[in-house]
């Protein structure tokens, strides 16, 4: 996957698609479901927001409004 | 950790976090992914593409760490730089190789779960499952990410990636709190 900006000072910024992709990687490895699975489970209120693994893919939202 | 524009405000904050967390993470995986904003102007930053970064420890055993924040960038009103980040949530973790979990600082002032004050858990790892403090979700202040990174040096035996850990951690805990709106 290529970024837009590289690895200097060890951080990367993202572009909306490659930060499309690691949501839904995300989503995928830790809660066997598609991203858009989990925007559409999470914003119903389906997920246990208690779950560990349902708030560490939580936190990368942002990645896929 | 202000800046003219809010690239430079971003690129101000960062910049010492990843100096943090390469305290404790070996440089191959030292490395910080942000997106782009939301439409709320939510952004989400990552370690190591969201996978579990392995912390040496001087017993040669292993642990692995998450990192992951949502931060904002917001109106500084300071002259010359008009812009700063301020974060948003945190949720930063340690577990064992086999994924159990050690600790876990959480605060997400906006998500969903029962309780949206900084907190920590203690994990299996460490509590027995039918222990009382398993479920705990066990109020702290809202911690720095240095504090969270010095926690496994002094506390679990991690070793250090960085001989200078110490004043580095001093000093990004020094620039967080001198920058820090909440």
């Amino acid at each position: 996957m290529a970024t837009r900006l590289a690895q200097q000072n060890g951080i990367r910024e993202l572009t909306r698609e490659e930060g499309r992709e690691l949501f839904e990687q995300e989503a995928r490895e830790r809660l066997h479901m598609s991203g858009d699975e989990f925007k559409r489970r999470w914003q119903a209120g389906e997920l246990d927001p208690e779950d560990l693994n349902v708030r560490m893919v939580a936190m990368l939202l942002p990645l896929s409004p | 950790m202000a800046g003219k524009t809010p690239a430079a405000a971003i690129d101000a904050y960062l910049r010492p976090l990843r100096q943090t967390i390469r305290c404790v993470c070996a440089q191959h995986y030292a490395y910080l992914y942000r997106g782009q904003p939301d439409d709320s102007g939510l952004y989400a930053l990552v370690l190591n593409r969201g996978y579990p970064v392995p912390l040496r420890r001087q017993d040669g055993r292993r642990l692995l760490f998450h990192v992951r924040q949502q931060f904002r960038v917001v109106e500084a009103e300071i002259p010359g730089s008009p812009y700063k980040v301020t974060t948003a949530a945190y949720l930063y973790g340690i577990e064992t190789p086999e994924a159990s979990e050690v600790i876990s600082f959480h605060w997400n002032p906006h998500g969903l779960g029962k309780v949206t004050t900084p907190h920590v858990h203690l994990g299996p790892a460490v509590v027995h499952p039918d222990a009382l403090a398993r479920d705990l979700h066990i109020p702290t202040g809202r911690v720095s990410l240095e504090s969270v990174v010095r926690f496994p040096i002094t506390e679990l035996g991690v070793i250090p990636q960085l001989p200078d850990w110490e004043d580095m951690l001093l000093h990004n805990e020094e620039l967080f709190n001198l920058w820090r709106t909440w």
